[in-house]
């Protein structure tokens, strides 16, 4: 197949063609744009801040060169330490619920059927919100017995109504996990209905004729298509809880177990003023959020058929 | 060209049923802010009963709309911001996604791998040089400066929606345009961005709420109020000291802002259509 | 055959662009960390804060232009005030600080900054605001200035602000539940047995009321109207100067006290059990609702009292310390000029201004109290009962002056909301009491501030 050509056309050594050498230019150029403003807005600030993680830099004064001593200290910060466990807690708990809602709800809203596009507004919704704001708003619902949450589950005779969902660790994590997975369902819908789409007809036609079901045609057809979006909506997802940040910062005030790597770099930098210690801690979750994305990458890959 | 006619009969039915149970268990939380939006603030603090719907009032939206003058103003900079994010990101992610998978060339990888490392950087680390290089380049307090910062931080999901994008194409298209003699813009432009839009839908779609939503990062490079978008003014009216949250006026701000996305997210539903790709071939 | 598939890029052109970016790279690193902090030179002193021009920079918070206090200043300056212009830019909550240390680290620093009191002394340790001492002791009124707010705008021996508007602390109680409860409406509690009794009292009416009520998920909103009953003995939990600082929580007696008059509310049920989450974000709703007999609580309450037409049955009283006496805490803003502003003369003169009485006298209405003593006279008091009782606590008000308070006190999970949390919800106040002490000094020796 046209794959296997690729491939083996890469193989060949020093083949320059000039039309060979034109495209790799037209490529270069055509990406040139993107990476001058990544260079510009991201690596340069990354590489800065990678500086200050060996400076002492506090947020108001001088500063002087201290090579690794701020990495050594956060190997040995157990608050630290605990921030990361419970962020890849955290991480393994909502990545495969977002997935899989968010897969249930592409098959939903996939096709052109009545009604199929006002659902796909109805689920985009919470993520149309934004995730500070709807932190906010359940800030509010959380409360016990004034809430709209413990209302709700009370009359349906879950929880007692005065369900307190912020203070301690269980109840607040399970009621964020609901929350994220609600608010981030939406996105990956949208990303794999995208992928879902691209699949030809003839190829469900066909096995249709060939009288298979369902989960069938799922499994087989639909699924490996749309490996590029799973692994987007995947790394996305991941990253994106790493990186979890407003909504706990917003919804637990005072319980330190459920204390996020970022929200421990935030009291570091801008509560206690050592923002070169904080920044030291986000280059260090940097690097594994990049290994581990490295990873999900090779996992997902797109396999030569 | 690839539409199936729509299934009737019972199948239908079940199908709008399940969907409305689930659309109505998505939707419950943000009808509840609707309610409340409607409610004067001092009874979100206490347990909903019945007799609350007797006591609906605007008086959330005129107290949030009213005494912020230059609403409109405030819109106009969250419109203008997000409307640039997210033509810029649309425009450099489809260029660079082409870039990627059609154009193999020597350090493409590396280049992707350059993008995305966008994603995974938490904002508070790179707040104080971002704020430092923004200076030097007088772009602080101006909403190029923003649009700058947002695209670039929109780049990873924008490029990897349309190198996915691009990668779905078939190459017998892409071939039959350049053995017509078209060259690589022209067969963009001509023969693939009626196959590449939905993922340039989905990217619009993300480049804007991005913007409209991460008004924290707007909080710190801009200093004028007039430059201000409406999510930051609504924030600071809706919140006081010691974290004393108006919930009235939060509720209120939540369907505020959700009208214009909402209007952009379904204005851009046309573009999701099934079938595109084997309709393309056929056609 | 697909042609767009290359075996190797435009390799010669690469190594050139790579070493000019990674050059250009390596030289402004630098160049801009050595720019950062970097000022210009003090105004001249001539003439300074009177009749300038241009224009002035000013930052205020957002949480306090309640009522839109400081955009109601800076309208009536600017129309009064021709060639001078103010304009103002508010700072969300949570992001003052930051803005404002990373805009000096950038020289690009505003004119003049409502900046919250207890970060003055950050700045003003390193070095980064400019020396305002010379016209601070010009200031005529200047012995009638909120003690709390000035000295914590002073460091070694300098001022490097002036107070702005003050945020106070007081006792709010619900006249109609003391009288039903058999209680004097007009005799609000004057010490710790005193509330006790007083609460107790009003929660036997019963029908969803409560004796008291605190927010008690949110340690800023604690350390707020708690502290004010150890000042008002002269107790502090912090002592001595910055740099050189000592704890004084194990050992502390009105301390003790005042952590188990909080416990035995809680033990005996005087409060809402909702108070234990709430972090902040409802806080004073139950009181306005009419079913709190009293709640420590900020002045700012005033205008959504009013609101819950509930102003005709509260009364005000400042906080008491263990066994009478009384103290409120210096919340709220000082004025600062950043050094290296482009017009501090202008700045000095929209302070100078925002000072007078005229100015000072609109603050009530908004929710605020002037930072002046010298405001307080009889026609004063008949025109704003409320606000006098807080006025008149200003001159006995305090603030904690240390650079570790945002760290102490308001962070999440800080060791002041551990001590709190372990006295109150656990009843240990003893163990509570160990872990306040060590947590306070490891905080203070992470920042180079304990004495050793």
């Amino acid at each position: 197949m046209a794959q296997e050509v690729k491939e083996r056309a890469q193989l060949v050594p020093s083949r320059r063609s000039p039309q060979q050498r034109a495209a790799a230019r037209t490529g270069a150029w055509l990406t040139a744009p993107a990476l001058v403003l990544v260079a510009t807005f991201v690596l340069f600030p990354l590489g800065f801040a990678i500086y200050i993680s060996l400076t002492d830099w506090p947020l108001v004064g001088p500063y002087h060169f201290v090579g690794f001593t701020n990495y050594a200290n956060a190997f040995h910060d157990p608050q630290f330490v605990h921030a990361i466990l419970f962020t890849l807690t955290y991480t393994g708990i909502v990545t495969g619920p977002i997935f899989v809602v968010g897969y249930g709800l592409a098959v939903l809203v996939r096709s052109n059927r009545p009604g199929a596009k006002f659902f796909r507004t109805v689920f985009f919704l919470p993520f149309v919100v934004g995730l500070t704001t709807v932190s906010y708003m359940f800030s509010l619902e959380l409360q016990p017995s004034s809430g709209g949450v413990d209302f709700v589950l009370s009359k349906l005779g879950l929880v007692s109504a005065s369900q307190a969902w912020t203070v301690n660790y269980g109840p607040a994590l399970l009621a964020i996990s609901v929350i994220v997975v609600w608010f981030a369902s939406g996105l990956t819908m949208l990303v794999l209905m995208g992928g879902m789409q691209a699949v030809p007809d003839e190829l469900y036609e066909a096995a249709d004729a060939d009288g298979a079901s369902w989960w069938d045609k799922e499994r087989l057809i639909t699924l490996p298509l749309i490996r590029r979006p799973i692994a987007l909506s995947l790394i996305i997802s991941v990253i994106g809880s790493f990186l979890a940040f407003n909504q706990f910062f917003i919804l637990v005030q005072n319980n330190s177990s459920l204390e996020t790597v970022v929200e421990w770099v935030y009291q570091t930098a801008f509560n206690q003023y050592h923002l070169a210690y904080g920044t030291t801690m986000a280059v260090l979750l940097m690097v594994v959020i990049a290994v581990v994305s490295a990873a999900q990458f090779v996992l997902l890959r797109e396999r030569s058929r | 060209m690839g539409r199936q006619a729509p299934p009737r009969g019972r199948g239908s039915y079940l199908y709008l049923a399940a969907g409305s149970g689930l659309a109505f268990a998505f939707a419950l939380p943000l009808l509840w802010a609707v309610v409340r939006s409607l409610e004067p603030s001092v009874l979100a603090t206490a347990a909903p009963q019945a007799a609350d719907f007797t006591h609906m009032t605007v008086s959330n939206y005129t107290g949030l709309l009213g005494p912020a003058e230059d609403i409109g103003l405030n819109l106009a900079n969250s419109v203008i911001t997000a409307l640039g994010t997210a033509a810029l990101t649309v425009v450099a992610s489809t260029l660079a996604g082409y870039g990627l998978s059609r154009f193999r060339f020597r350090g493409s990888g590396l280049a992707f791998g350059a993008i995305l490392v966008a994603l995974m950087i938490p904002f508070q680390a790179v707040l104080t040089p971002l704020f430092l290089e923004l200076h030097f380049f007088h772009l602080l307090n101006s909403l190029l400066g923003l649009v700058l910062v947002y695209s670039t931080f929109n780049l990873p999901f924008g490029v990897f929606v349309m190198r996915n994008t691009f990668a779905e194409v078939p190459d017998e298209l892409a071939d039959s345009a350049h053995v017509d003699g078209a060259g690589p813009m022209a067969t963009l432009v001509r023969v693939l961005r009626p196959l590449v839009v939905p993922g340039m839908a989905t990217t619009a779609i993300y480049a804007f709420l991005y913007s409209w939503n991460e008004f924290l990062q707007a909080l710190t490079f801009l200093t004028s109020d007039n430059l201000f978008t409406l999510p930051v003014k609504l924030f600071n009216v809706e919140i006081a000291t010691y974290g004393a949250v108006n919930f009235g006026y939060l509720s209120a701000g939540v369907v505020i802002a959700m009208v214009p996305c909402v209007a952009l997210y379904v204005a851009l539903q046309r573009y999701y259509v099934r079938g595109l790709i084997s309709g393309a071939l056929k056609g | 055959m697909n042609v767009m598939t290359v075996t190797h890029p435009a390799r010669r052109r690469w190594p050139k662009v790579v070493i000019a970016a990674v050059t250009a790279y390596i030289t402004a690193v630098p160049a801009l960390a050595v720019s950062a902090g970097a000022g210009t030179a003090s105004a001249a002193t001539s003439g300074f804060g009177v009749n300038a021009t241009g224009t002035v920079q000013f930052w205020n918070r957002a949480a306090t232009c309640q009522a839109n206090l400081c955009k109601v200043l800076v309208d009536e300056f600017n129309a009064t005030h021709k060639g001078l212009k103010v304009v103002l830019s508010l700072t969300t909550p949570n992001e003052a600080v930051a803005k404002l240390s990373t805009a000096i680290r950038a020289g690009a620093v505003p004119d003049v900054v409502g900046l919250n009191d207890i970060n003055v002394p950050v700045f003003s340790r390193e070095g980064a605001l400019m020396d305002l001492t010379p016209y601070v002791n010009a200031l005529p009124y200047k012995r009638y200035l909120s003690p709390g707010h000035l000295a914590l705008a002073e460091y070694n021996g300098r001022y490097y602000g002036v107070p702005y508007l003050a945020d106070l602390s007081v006792l709010w109680y619900n006249k109609k539940l003391f009288a039903q409860a058999g209680l004097n409406p007009n005799q609000p509690p004057t010490s710790f047995a005193s509330i006790l009794a007083d609460a107790k009292k009003i929660q036997a009416l019963g029908h969803g009321v409560y004796g008291f009520s605190f927010a008690g998920d949110c340690q800023g909103c604690l350390g707020f109207v708690m502290q004010p009953d150890l000042w008002a003995v002269g107790d502090n939990l912090i002592e001595g100067p910055i740099g050189h600082q000592k704890v004084n929580i194990v050992g502390n007696g009105p301390l003790r006290q005042l952590l188990q008059l909080y416990r035995d509310i809680w033990a005996d049920k005087l409060a809402p059990a909702n108070d234990q989450t709430d972090n902040g974000s409802t806080w004073g709703a139950d009181f306005e609702a009419g079913k709190i007999g009293i709640l420590p609580g900020a002045y700012g309450f005033l205008p959504g009292i009013q609101k819950a037409g509930m102003l005709a049955d509260t009364g005000i009283a400042p906080l008491p310390g263990p066994n009478g006496g009384y103290s409120t805490f210096d919340g709220g803003d000082d004025f600062i000029i950043p050094k290296g502003a482009k017009n501090p003369s202008g700045a000095w003169e929209f302070i100078t201004w925002v000072l007078q009485k005229a100015q000072q006298l609109i603050y009530p209405s908004h929710g605020y109290t002037p930072v002046r003593t010298d405001i307080l006279t009889p026609s004063y008091y008949k025109a704003n009962p409320y606000n006098a009782v807080a006025l008149k606590a200003l001159a006995r008000g305090s603030a904690p002056v240390t650079t570790i308070y945002n760290a102490a006190f308001n962070a999440p999970g800080s060791p002041w909301y551990q001590m709190f949390s372990q006295a109150v919800y656990k009843g240990d106040i003893t163990g509570a009491l160990q872990t306040g002490q060590s947590g306070f000094e490891a905080v203070a020796r992470q920042a180079g501030d304990l004495a050793s």
